[in-house]
């Protein structure tokens, strides 16, 4: 592999072009004429891309998780990787009169007196152990903070980051491969189920396949494409699938198996705007639960993330549940940000 | 008589009655100017360090829409350079720089943008703004 000379806190070269990128981002939400949208819809873009099963996005939520994958992404950097073959992290916050004057990058709790700015989305790029502070560089231009850089402590994480999503390739990495890797590695040398970080950084690009196979949908030949995965954060099952037409994508699903709660949650379930209502959304479904009856889940949940929740996005939720038989419930969460879930229990003769 | 629409880029950074005030002041220095406040709401991420305001004609290009058009574009440019000498005066740090979009119809083409920062607050025609910049 070759080796790489990015730092790993440049982004990842599978976004392309930045503004392109943003562009089409937008151009995939249901506001497309605003200015300002959602990460999420940022991703979905580059899901669309014939290689877009390559590149996963997952939802962490606490400071713990992101300072873990930030070491994670410096040691994979160090062990000589980077780019596509790394972990790129984004964090979305509201932000302040102070944090739009500051001269230090240092991020501190607003003044009640204050008045709130909007919210605000930055990439993390380090975190400073011995300063227990995250360093991230702002694109507010080199006037603002610490000539372009700001740093955001665990008090204002804690306070006002609503957000945060790890990208990572899905074609190596925390996956069942990479476990088994790790095993025989541990084994090799002598010291079986001891997984150092050495294991870790060697087994971390073991290639992770994708399982296929073809379906006929619409009266045309789909390909029904899987990785199978573990989430970063937490370990869990991690399925991410996508039907494609073609080269053409037409859905998306992630799905993450609890096994302890058995519960299994889609934290994306997405049809891009020219193949909605070409029931692909419900053959997603019906393969999430097939997913999940296979983890012997007893509960199947779809979140409804705020970017998806605008005028038009909770009408279609809603009959979606409602045509699908699920049963909805408004939720408000933050990290990440919801709105609601629809939710079924799995029938037992399906497990 | 002239259409004109103002509407911030973000909607935290400008309280109605601020706006108000702001079409207040177009129509006293034009009454045959229509004023409308257009603030549309918050979508997701995307503050930036620069106030931006943009001033939104939708009426034709005859001598006396653009003469009245410029007209309000200066009340706005005026006023923000206030916001901006206010800002410097008292705000810890320094002031955040301010802009103000001049747009054309109904995709917003960009006629005219000016800028306001340091070190005097002069008002600066800018050419091709950054993209954060834009309004919504």
């Amino acid at each position: 592999m070759p080796a790489d000379t990015r730092a790993p806190w440049d982004p990842p070269e599978w976004l392309g072009d930045p503004v392109a990128t943003w562009l089409a981002a937008r151009a995939i939400s249901d506001e497309p004429e605003v200015q300002w949208t959602f990460p999420i819809f940022v991703w979905r873009a580059v899901a669309v891309s014939p290689t877009g099963l390559d590149f996963g996005y997952e939802f962490l939520e606490s400071w713990e998780e992101t300072t873990a994958a930030l070491l994670v992404q410096r040691h994979v950097h160090e062990s000589g990787f980077g780019g596509s073959f790394n972990l790129h992290l984004s964090f979305g916050m509201r932000v302040f009169d102070s944090t739009l004057r500051s001269t230090t990058g240092r991020l501190a709790l607003p003044e009640p007196s204050e008045h709130f700015r909007g919210r605000h989305w930055v990439s993390a790029v380090a975190w400073d152990q011995t300063k227990d502070e995250i360093v991230f560089p702002n694109s507010w231009g080199f006037r603002w903070g610490d000539g372009g850089v700001g740093y955001i402590r665990e008090e204002y994480f804690n306070a006002h980051v609503d957000s945060v999503i790890l990208n990572r390739p899905t074609w190596m990495g925390s996956s069942p491969a990479m476990d088994e890797k790790m095993k025989t590695l541990a084994w090799r040398r002598g010291t079986p189920g001891q997984i150092d970080q050495d294991i870790y950084a060697e087994a971390w690009h073991t290639p992770n396949r994708i399982k296929a196979k073809t379906v006929m949908l619409n009266d045309g030949q789909h390909d029904i494409r899987r990785r199978m995965l573990y989430t970063f954060a937490k370990g869990l099952p991690f399925d991410i699938v996508e039907i494609r037409e073609g080269e053409d994508l037409r859905g998306r699903l992630h799905l993450v198996h609890d096994l302890q709660s058995r519960l299994s949650t889609a934290t994306e379930l997405w049809v891009p705007p020219s193949s909605r209502r070409g029931g692909y959304g419900t053959y997603l479904l019906s393969l999430a639960e097939e997913l999940a009856s296979g983890v012997s889940s007893q509960r199947l949940r779809f979140l409804l993330h705020e970017a998806d929740a605008g005028e038009l996005g909770r009408g279609r939720a809603t009959a979606f549940a409602e045509s699908a038989g699920l049963q909805w419930t408004w939720n408000s969460t933050s990290l990440p940000v919801t709105v609601g879930y629809a939710q079924k229990t799995i029938p037992e003769d399906n497990l | 008589m002239s259409e004109i629409k103002i509407r911030p880029s973000n909607p935290y950074d400008f309280s109605p009655e601020e706006l108000s005030e702001l079409a207040e002041e177009i129509r006293q220095e034009d009454p045959t100017v229509e004023v409308e406040v257009d603030s549309l709401p918050e979508q997701g991420y995307g503050v930036t360090p620069v106030e931006v305001i943009a001033i939104i004609t939708a009426t034709g290009g005859s001598v006396a829409a653009v003469k009245e058009t410029a007209k309000a574009a200066q009340t706005a440019i005026n006023w923000m350079r206030k916001r901006w000498q206010k800002d410097k005066e008292k705000a810890v740090g320094p002031p955040r720089r301010r802009t103000v979009r001049i747009l054309y119809g109904p995709d917003g083409d960009e006629l005219k943008s000016v800028t306001i920062d340091e070190p005097d607050g002069s008002p600066e025609e800018q050419s091709g703004g950054h993209p954060e910049e834009k309004t919504k």
